[in-house]
Order: structure tokens, then sequence, then C-alpha cells
């Protein structure tokens, strides 16, 4: 995938949906924008080249990080939310959300799973913390997914098709969970097909061919 | 946080981590079990033949040969000369001035006892069964200093040579053989026509077949006139401080000597050859066990990656690193060898103590009552380690796999 003359910029508190067909790069810039991926550093003949493309997470360019700096990175200042739910299914909801805060070693273990519980509560799930990942609904599953990217407090959550392998009354509470995260100030950016998601956010970027084509404010 | 994940994979596929922890396990014990048997079986051989006919032995033969005399007169070997019917010389083989050596030898540090002998085969006879005989004329003091012979002893004593007339002490296996029991009269006689009739006074058994079926004492002078070497001494034993260092000696000393002087490693190479063939082979079985539960491991390990891709690239994608998933596979790799070799160590130490106990009459090389074990905390380390670190490389491969997988790639598959 190749993105052309991208610029953009996310302003702490924002809430922007991505729009754009299928294979238009608005995954590809998702992923960019959270580390999870990088600008590729070979050509299509594996010649070494730098590119000139260059992403700053919570102003700090990433160009020059290691594989293991940027991972640190994403622990700390992304959250994640995919189409599938991606729970490790051998652990339950709350020690789902737990692994990041593990992994980031603020609090202790104790505090990690105190935290994790009362994150489930915000998402009115408080009651299934201790079970195993794979017996929750589809529904219950992305929420905890959801509750997993808010783990380490991240600078911006970044959610790809949260809505897209779910029902209409399962993708409402979770646009609703979106409205009230933003309203709290949370940074989101969303890449979706839903239109009454996308039309949620309070900024709407539209791409096509790898360029952003539309960059407007919604009321 | 990585090892709670591990055990948390190793607990999902509880039953395939068990078996891969059995092979383990197996491994280890059958490692700790067979080298306790080989050991113990070498040990006591080592001993018993070591402690039976001394550390260092002095032949009276010079270390080189003469070299036949047409060979020494026409030196190119085309030379069309042939001598026929050249026979040995008829030398008189002795140790020259034995009285000076052995009192050389006794104030030599690291020697703790000396002993003369002459040695010889006869033909032992009782009633009509008849066997060769390796007999030693011994001065009965000196040899118990340089030998344990005499807590070998089974019947009689073997101070009685001193005492009774023509007295000679026999191992069991002659005993049994000729059926000669104690006080028994057997008839002795050697190639060069010496005859006597000897009264068994002793009986020993040393546990070490070829000494115990063809050994027999006598008194020095009853050997050296049955031998016909008068005055002959032919043999020295000697005991060390310490039996390991008996090859150190008997250099120092075929120096000093002058005649072939062998430790008890060069006197018993071939057996110690095939004991050292006896410890490869273990090592090569148990290595091939290790190695089937290493395969064991790599198996349930890159099944764990290949289920598991969307978790690593979850894991990926809230913050673990290549070495954190790398650590995790390496990690459940690590669980397993670890139990598994304990519970190996354990039970090893089990099957030890159980094959001990076994009431089983041994009669090969060695004979004993049950099972000899001779246990060595070395190889309770070399099992450990070895297995740890055999299951360790056996996790590296699936674990770098599981690290090279692109989160990326992975969630758009999914898509």
């Amino acid at each position: 995938m190749i993105l052309k003359g991208v610029d953009l910029t996310i302003k702490r508190g924002e809430y922007v949906s991505i729009v754009g067909a299928s294979g238009s790069g608005k995954s590809t810039l998702l992923y960019l924008l959270g580390g999870l991926d990088r600008p590729d550093r070979t050509d299509e003949n594996d010649r070494q080249f730098t590119p000139r493309s260059a992403v700053f997470i919570d102003g700090r360019n990433t160009h020059d990080l290691t594989d293991a700096q940027l991972a640190l990175v994403r622990n700390e200042k992304i959250g994640f939310v995919f189409q599938f739910h991606y729970l490790l299914k051998e652990f339950t909801a709350a020690e789902n959300i737990a692994l990041p805060m593990f992994k980031l070693g603020r609090w202790s273990r104790h505090e990690c799973m105190k935290r994790a519980v009362a994150l489930l509560d915000r998402f009115n799930l408080a009651s299934k913390a201790k079970r195993r990942a794979n017996r929750l609904s589809g529904g219950e599953q992305q929420r905890v997914a959801i509750a997993r990217a808010l783990a380490n407090e991240p600078a911006v959550l970044l959610a790809d098709e949260p809505t897209g392998n779910l029902d209409r009354k399962n993708s409402e509470v979770v646009a609703d969970i979106f409205n009230s995260l933003a309203a709290n100030g949370q940074t989101i950016v969303i890449v979706t097909h839903d239109q009454s998601l996308a039309h949620r956010a309070r900024r709407m970027v539209t791409m096509e061919d790898g360029s952003i084509t539309a960059d407007e404010a919604l009321t | 946080m990585r090892w709670f994940i591990s055990i948390r994979y190793l607990l999902a596929h509880l039953r395939q981590s068990l078996v891969c922890i059995a092979g383990v396990t197996i491994s280890v014990t059958m490692f700790i079990a067979m080298t306790a048997m080989m050991n113990g079986f070498t040990d006591k051989f080592i001993i018993e033949t070591v402690e039976a006919s001394g550390h260092i032995t002095i032949h009276d033969e010079p270390r080189e040969t003469r070299t036949p005399i047409l060979e020494r007169a026409y030196k190119n070997p085309n030379a069309l000369l042939d001598l026929e019917g050249v026979k040995p010389r008829d030398k008189i083989e002795k140790i020259k001035n034995p009285g000076g050596l052995l009192a050389t030898l006794r104030r030599m540090p690291g020697i703790v006892a000396v002993a003369p002998q002459v040695t010889g085969d006869l033909i032992a006879t009782y009633g009509t069964k008849t066997m060769t005989l390796n007999i030693i004329g011994v001065e009965p003091e000196q040899t118990l200093a340089v030998t344990t012979i005499g807590k070998d002893i089974v019947a009689g004593d073997f101070g009685r040579l001193k005492t009774a007339a023509d007295g000679v002490v026999i191992g069991r296996g002659v005993s049994d053989v000729l059926g000669a029991k104690i006080d028994d009269i057997i008839t002795l006689s050697s190639p060069t026509g010496g005859l006597t009739t000897a009264k068994v006074v002793g009986v020993f058994a040393t546990g070490v077949t070829p000494t115990d079926y063809g050994r027999g004492y006598m008194m020095l002078n009853d050997v050296q006139t049955l031998l016909n070497k008068k005055n002959i001494i032919n043999e020295i034993i000697i005991r060390t401080d310490d039996y390991t260092k008996a090859e150190s000696y008997a250099v120092q000393i075929e120096a000093l000597a002058g005649y072939k002087t062998e430790s008890w490693q060069e006197s018993n190479a071939n057996f110690l050859k095939i004991f050292k063939i006896q410890t490869i082979i273990t090592y090569i079985i148990t290595a091939a066990l290790l190695v089937v539960a290493a395969f064991g491991v790599l198996n349930i390990l890159i099944m764990a990656v290949l289920e598991r891709v969307n978790d690593i690239a979850i894991l990926k994608s809230f913050g673990l690193s290549r070495g954190d998933v790398t650590q995790i596979y390496v990690f459940q790799g690590l669980v397993i060898g670890f139990i598994g070799s304990i519970i190996g160590l354990g039970l090893g130490k089990l099957t030890v103590e159980g094959l001990r106990r076994l009431p089983i009459q041994v009669e090969g090389l060695v004979k004993s009552e049950g099972l000899l074990m001779s246990e060595r905390g070395a190889n309770y380390i070399t099992a450990f380690v070895a297995s740890i670190l055999v299951v360790l490389i056996a996790a590296v491969y699936p674990a770098r796999r599981a690290a090279k997988y692109d989160p990326v790639e992975v969630i758009r598959g999914a898509h």
C-alpha cells in the first residue's frame, strides 16, 4: 500500500473518523499512526532508502526508534481495537485487560487487576471479570477489547472497523461508548465503513487511493 | 507477565505438556539409572581388581624385546640369508637384586607397601578334575599389606599359608571347579616337572570372575621350588596412597627399576576399554531419548505458535516486543524441561534404590548379590543440565518463529 502526500495531525481530545473505500489506505494509515506498522525502508527491489515520511506519536518522531522501543510506545501511548476482538481466550476478561498494564509495569499486579475490574465496571461488565474470554458474547468481547485498549490510559485510541463484526444493537453500544469516551476528552481515531458511526465523530477524513481527499469538521 | 502467559499457555494444553514432560522425565531417569549401574559395575571391578592384585606390578621382563640375531647382523631385509629353528633364548627371567629394589621402593614417597612374588602356571588336579592355576608365591604379611586378599577370604585363613606345610589358598571358582574344599589335598604340577601335593588352607572370593576362577596363593619358597625358580622374584606388587595416581607412579618406578612396570590401568586396559564403550553406549541411548523428547517439545511449541498467531499479533499490538514473544515460548520450553528433569532426577534416584534392592544374583565379569549401583553427583548434574539445554534448543525455533509474525499481516489476513 502506498500513501501519497498524506499530512494528518490529530490533536489531543479529537474524535476523528477515517472513511473510504476498501484499499484506499485508511487501515494502513491507522497502523502507521499507531506504530504497529512503519514506512518501508526498502523499495520493491530490496534496495535501502530512507522514507521521507515520518510519524510523530505524542510529539515524538518514531522514525529512529528500534522495534523494541516502538513496542514500548505502543504499550504506553496507543490503544488498539480491531474488527475481530482478539482476546486471549485462555485468560479471563480482567486478565486480558491487565496484560498491557503488566507490561507497562507502572502498577503492582494487584492494582492492575483492580484497575481492570474498574474498567470492566465502566462498561457494565464487572460481573464477567472472572469469566474466560471465549465464554463471553461477541458484543461483550468487543467491549472487553475496548477496555483493554484503554488499560494504560493511552494518548490515543485507534479503532479499525470496531463495529464491523457486530450486530446493530451491539454496534450502537460500541458507538455510545466511543461517544462517551470522547466526551471525557479521550482522543479517538476510527477507521470504518459504517456511515452512522463515522458521522458520530467530530471530524471526518475521507481517503481515496492512498490520498486524503476530504477532511471536514462534523457538527 | 511473560511467565504468566507461558504458564497459562502450557496449562491450556495440559495433556500435551504432560506428555512432553514425561519424555524428558524418562530420558533423565534412564540416564541416572543406567549410569549408576555402569558405574557400580565398573567401580566394583576396579576396586576388586586393584585391591586384590596391587596398584602397580613390576614384571621381570625388560621393556624392549631383543631383536633376532639375523636382523641385528644384516640390516638389509632383502638379504638372502635364513636361519631356521630360532628359539627364544633360554634366559632365566627374574628381577635382579630384588632386595635392593624393594628397599628403594619402600623409601619412595606415595608408596604404602610393596611385596615380592613369584608367579607361574600350574596344573591343579583333584581326583579326576584338572584345571590350570595361576599360582602366586607370596610372603603372606607383605602381600596382605599390599592387597586386600585377606578380607576376601571366605573359608580358612590366608595366614595359615605360613603354618601349614605346602598350604595353598585358592579362588572360590577354582574350589568349585575342582570340588576341593578346605583341608582337601590337591595335586599341583608345573610344566617344568615340579610336582607336589598341597592342602587347601583358604578360599577367597574377590567377586572378579577371572581372578576367582584362576588364581591360587602359596608360600614364596614353595612356588620357587615347584616352578624351578630358586631364589627368583619375578614380580613386585606395590600399593600406593592413591590408586588413581597409579599410572604416574608406574612411570617413575619403571624409570627407576628398569623393568616393565604396569599400573592396574595398563594391566586391565582391555576391560577398561569395554567399560568406556559401555559408557559411550549409555550416553548415546539417553541422548537419543532426549532428542525424541526434544522433538516432542518442538512439536507442541510449533502447534502453540500456529494456533496463537492472533494472540501474538494482539500481544504485539499492545506493546510486547519480539523479545517478549520469544521469551514467552522459550519459557514454555524451560518449564517443561525443568519439571521433566526434576521429576526425572527423583525417579532416577528411586530407580537406583529399587534396583539396588533387587534380589538378583549377578555373575559375569563381576559376581555380586544384587545389582551394584554407584551414583555420582556429576551424573545428576549432567542429566539436569543436558535435558534443560536440549529442550531449550528445541524451544528456540518455534519461539523465533512466533516473534517474527508481523501483526499487521496477521490482522489484515483476518479481514
